[in-house]
């Protein structure tokens, strides 16, 4: 996922709110991302003071008291307020989870090359003298590397799979339910619990776990409450001693909302962004971990915009600086992760997925005058967070609202993730969800899909890296890189008489490799039983209804996790180029071939030529095309023969930035992919191989079956700059975006070529081939143009960012 | 109750299957384009045409020039495998109202090959538009207009030694064709385009001349402004041969906008259009 420019604003002229925006904004971009160990410091001793407490309590208990002791500080200027941590770019810790990931990373994780993050000596001695001494031994991470199954550490260790993520950070993947929060309020929930706690009948076998679980939630309950009224002393405090009259006038209003929100239903805008942002800080707080998301802001926040504006008591402009200062806010929080977990996805990536537009309820057009200002928010203030999902309901949604969404696109931040609202719908059928709800989905994380206050899995558990299976049945089982046997022997392919030998001896590497995720996927699901997380479980009525917590299976819909496959066009390729050039042509023998990729095609120029010459994904050809389209299918149906304790395995595409790791775990390819390179990214085509521009590359993806790639696909698309820029273009664009929905392709994100990108092009023309230049009556692959044209293009291409 | 015998279940397509295909001729195919937004409505597949009758200076596609497959430009190609090669983008002409352009080179010498493949595109409802000089017959020029709903024709100058010094032939013929192409009856509509190439046809007398010749047209909807370009300097290296406007500077964007105005002017009631995106 392409993120914002985080570059600071310096516009000439703007609106008077975007001056406060501007200054909150820069005073993000400046701060150094810091582990703050804070939070760890009060769990860790509120463990200490509850032992003989059952676990979820004592975690209860815990977040209660991080509530009433953490540092509550309010940023100069901000209208919304809280902070999860103590500094305002704080990665935080879960002990109870993965003490030991910082452990290792102590003398590294300022300087390691994905997100580091300062760790000063005072955190450094409370780590090693307080927090470690008591987790040692207890951690959720620390059980999963001990139950690990052989064969799943295997194949981790030698890159086939990844699979440690879920194990070395908390939940997130998942959309509370902030609909809920906002109508009812933490007291509202509050009676809920307690209704329900009266019903039970503690001689009754399985009540008394109903009943501390139930009372577990109060304790969360009331952390949040007190959190929220600290937040008003604190902004009391600071009117008292402001001496600019506007600002304490601010101060004060903050006051008065924090003083109302969480703990009572929201009756203002502002209070429901508020009370929002109170409850993500609190989730967070609880686990650390990426995709707590928003999800469908456009919809639930509807009622209170509308009654505000309708009402008087707020114009448009202010409404608009309330979202760009809440979007301020998303971008404040880092996610800590360890360096591996870091290197596959980038980027300190809290992946807030906030979306906008689709269908309500009845099926009918959902976008309203708040869906364009949630946008509006992301172009105002182009920070990473929050990520900006589109639903696009082909049929239903309106042409201005998609010609926002090419708007935004314009602005080169990669935003939006554009997604088929039908497609979105169908993934939620096939988990399982009946089609009323399915209408109200949202994308989650990166691509993946989501339904708020309902639904519990990890929707990336683990990576399947696709280069790996090809070369597994290469080699007959065994990996390139560390020589060693790993997988099932499917056959010296010199032994193949036919493509549909080779065929069955990739997809049974396949078979064998989803074996092995789905029973660590198990270990995992036992484990997390012991890492409840009631303050998330409090917005899920079905958790208070079943007493029973979002990590137990207490949610509505329950599914089993997804499994992600990475290196989708290097997979399809290396498949067509072995039927295309040793099978169908005989241009070469699979001896010869066997031999070149293990030479990393050095001296087998040749082969090389041979290998890139046959047909690649991405050009709209069905002699590769067929091949995704029956790959994908095997793949789907493998992936969704295995059932975990939460119900049926869920497949996905999507890389985040893990086809880069994958890549140099992987040897020469018969695709043409070079030893230790980087593998394509999502369903993608391979850089260089898409010769003939966007509408080829649509058709070719349209091969896969999205829909049942339940966890979503993601498909990164090059677009010329005119495009974007002229009013011709944006309507064709509108038409592509429109195509697009009807090929059922799923998601969509746009790399705008601006001169960065063609000069990148200049340097390495290899990977660029496909890159086209257009004018009336004329057509170039900008890379076979001489130099000088090319620096004359590069000098007309408009820079995109700010 | 049925009251639907059975050959009323008959399918009653407007154009039987076996009409769809099998077209004998063939055509010699530079290339195909997709997606392209600058050559007619939508999106469009341009399906460029190798063989031209002209031999402009400024030509940017120079291998486009000759008729005959050369040094890789081109392929012998039937019109089945074109008409397939252009179904392909149905779905992008669906949203974008966009279809197939041919040009060239000149498509007006594989007259047989276009028609056929326009005919096939109108069959399968596909917008169709050419791009021509109008060099070439007229017996040619008419085969193909039952299937054109745009057709653009390149004047590159309104002065007929002058034009014969540029490209090669008089225009006398062009201009008659383009005559005879206003007084048709059938409903295509006609686009002039200009490629403005500094100091050889940018020149006031010689834009205000296209105009008036415009401005007599019953069918043109536009006069559009084609910025001069150096994209293709290297093939003429690559095909052994020198590019003869070496000292040529692309205009700048405001000089094209300023020529623009300056036609707008001249009150003629002519839409004059800046032709789009460079890059």
């Amino acid at each position: 996922m392409k993120n914002g420019q985080n570059k600071i604003i310096t516009l000439a002229r703007t609106p008077d709110y975007l001056g406060r925006v501007r200054r909150l904004k820069n005073r993000v971009i400046l701060a150094q991302p810091e582990m703050d160990l804070e939070n760890a410091r009060i769990l860790t001793e509120g463990f200490i003071e509850s032992e003989g407490e059952p676990l979820v309590v004592r975690k209860a208990r815990a977040f209660n008291k991080q509530c009433r002791e953490k540092t509550v500080k309010i940023w100069d200027e901000e209208l919304i307020v809280g902070c999860s941590g103590s500094k305002i770019r704080a990665g935080i810790l879960c002990a109870d989870s993965c003490w030991s990931v910082l452990n290792d990373e102590l003398d590294t994780i300022a300087e390691r090359p994905y997100d580091p993050f300062y760790l000063n000596e005072e955190d450094r001695q409370l780590f090693e003298q307080e927090i470690k001494p008591y987790w040692k031994g207890k951690s959720n991470y620390e059980e999963w590397l001990a139950q690990i199954p052989d064969d799943t550490r295997e194949l981790r260790d030698n890159g086939v799979i990844y699979i440690n993520r879920k194990a070395v950070r908390g939940f997130g993947e998942t959309t509370a339910g902030y609909e809920w929060l906002l109508r009812e309020g933490i007291s509202g929930i509050e009676k809920s619990v307690k209704t329900r706690r009266a019903k039970l009948d503690l001689t009754v076998p399985g009540d008394y776990e109903k009943d501390y679980y139930l009372r577990s939630l109060l304790i969360v309950a009331d952390g949040i409450k007190i959190l929220a009224s600290r937040y008003a002393e604190e902004a009391e405090r600071l009117a008292s001693l402001e001496e600019n009259d506007k600002r304490r006038d601010e101060l004060l209003e903050i006051a008065n909302v924090c003083r109302n929100v969480p703990a009572n239903p929201a009756k203002t805008f502002r209070e429901a962004l508020q009370s929002l942002y109170f409850y993500q800080i609190c989730i967070f707080m609880e686990q650390n971990a990426a995709s707590y998301n928003p999800g469908r802001m456009d919809q639930y926040l509807w009622p209170y915009f509308k009654d505000d504006i309708d009402s008087g008591r707020i114009n448009r402009e202010e409404t608009q600086e309330l979202l760009d200062c809440l979007w301020v806010k998303f971008s404040e929080p880092c996610l800590f992760q360890d360096e591996v977990t870091a290197e596959f996805a980038a980027g300190y990536p809290m992946f807030q997925n906030v979306c906008v537009g689709g269908v309500d309820e009845t099926g009918r057009d959902a976008v309203n005058e708040l869906s364009c200002m949630i946008i509006q928010a992301t172009m105002d203030v182009q920070l990473y967070q929050p990520s900006l999902s589109v639903r696009y309901s082909l049929a239903k949604n309106p042409g201005s609202f998609l010609r926002k969404v090419v708007e935004l696109i314009s602005l080169g931040t990669g935003f939006p993730a554009f997604h088929n609202d039908d497609i979105g719908i169908r993934m939620l059928m096939n988990k399982g969800i009946p089609l009323k709800e399915a209408f109200n989905w949202n994308p989650c994380g990166c691509v993946e899909t989501n339904l708020e206050g309902r639904l519990r899995h990890y929707t990336a558990l683990a990576d399947i890296n696709l280069g790996s299976i090809v070369e597994l049945a290469m080699l007959n089982g065994k990996c390139r890189k560390s020589d060693k046997c790993i997988s099932i022997k499917t056959g010296n392919p010199e032994n193949f008489n036919t493509f549909d030998d080779f065929f069955e001896a990739v997809k049974a590497q396949f078979a064998y490799v989803t074996r092995a995720v789905v029973k660590g996927s198990h270990v995992i699901d036992e484990v997390c039983m012991k890492r409840p997380c009631p303050a998330l479980s409090l917005t899920f009525r079905e958790c208070i209804e079943n007493a029973k917590d979002y990590a137990w299976g207490g949610a509505k819909y329950n599914t089993g996790n997804g499994i992600i496959l990475i290196g989708v066009a290097d997979l399809i390729n290396s498949i067509a180029a072995v039927k295309y050039i040793v099978y169908d042509k005989g241009l070469v023998t699979m001896g010869r071939l066997l031999d070149a990729l293990a030479h990393d095609f050095n001296g087998f120029e040749d082969i090389l030529k041979l290998c890139n010459s046959a047909p690649k994904y991405g050009n709209d050809d069905p002699q590769v095309d067929r091949i995704a389209g029956d790959v994908f299918t095997f793949f789907a149906d493998e992936i969704e023969t295995y059932q975990s304790k939460f119900g049926r395995m869920t497949p996905g595409i999507l890389p985040v930035s893990g086809n880069t790791p994958f890549g140099l775990e992987v040897g020469a390819l018969p695709s043409g992919k070079k030893a230790w390179k980087p593998l394509a990214d999502g369903v993608s085509p391979t850089g260089g191989t898409d010769l003939n521009g966007p509408g080829s590359v649509l058709k070719s993806v349209a091969n896969i079956p999205h829909d049942r790639f339940v966890q979503g696909t993601l498909l990164n698309l090059k677009v010329e700059p005119a495009m974007l820029s002229e009013e011709n273009g944006i309507i064709q664009m509108m038409a592509l975006l429109k195509s697009m929905c009807s090929l059922g392709v799923y998601h969509v994100q746009f790399n705008v070529i601006d001169q960065e990108k063609l000069l990148e092009a200049q340097q390495n023309p290899e990977e660029h081939r496909g890159l086209l230049v257009r004018v009336a009556g004329y057509t170039a692959y900008f890379v076979e143009l001489g130099k000088d044209v090319q620096d004359e293009i590069i000098g007309r291409t408009v820079q995109h960012g700010i | 109750m049925s009251g639907i015998t059975s050959k009323a279940l008959i399918p009653f397509f407007g154009v039987p299957l076996d009409n769809l295909v099998g077209k004998e001729h063939t055509g010699t195919v530079l290339r195909i384009e997709r997606n392209s937004i600058h050559d007619g409505k939508g999106l469009r597949v341009v399906l460029f045409l190798k063989g031209c009758s002209l031999s402009c200076k400024w030509c940017s596609t120079p291998e486009s020039q000759q008729a005959a497959v050369e040094k890789g430009y081109g392929r012998i190609m039937s019109v089945d495998e074109v008409v397939a090669d252009i179904c392909k983008d149905e779905i992008f002409f669906f949203h974008s109202g966009g279809g197939v352009t041919i040009s060239g080179g000149e498509c007006l010498l594989q007259p047989d090959f276009v028609a056929d493949v326009l005919e096939e595109c109108r069959k399968r409802g596909i917008d169709a538009a050419i791009e021509t000089s109008l060099s070439a017959p007229w017996q040619s020029v008419k085969k193909i207009l039952p299937f054109l709903n745009v057709i653009y024709v390149d004047l590159k100058h309104p002065d007929g030694k002058i034009h014969k010094k540029l490209v090669g032939v008089d225009n006398i013929h062009i201009l008659a064709n383009l005559r005879k192409l206003d007084q048709s009856d059938l409903p295509f509509k006609i686009h002039l385009r200009i490629p403005l190439i500094p100091g050889i046809n940018d020149e006031d007398d010689a834009l205000l001349k296209t105009l008036s010749i415009g401005a007599t047209l019953n069918k043109l909807v536009e006069i559009e402004l084609l910025p001069y370009h150096r994209l293709g300097v290297g093939t003429y290296a690559k095909l052994g041969r020198v590019y003869e406007l070496e000292d040529v500077v692309a205009p700048s964007r405001d000089y094209i906008i300023e020529r623009a105005e300056f036609l707008r002017e001249q009150g003629m009631n002519v839409h004059i259009k800046v032709g789009s995106g460079y890059f």
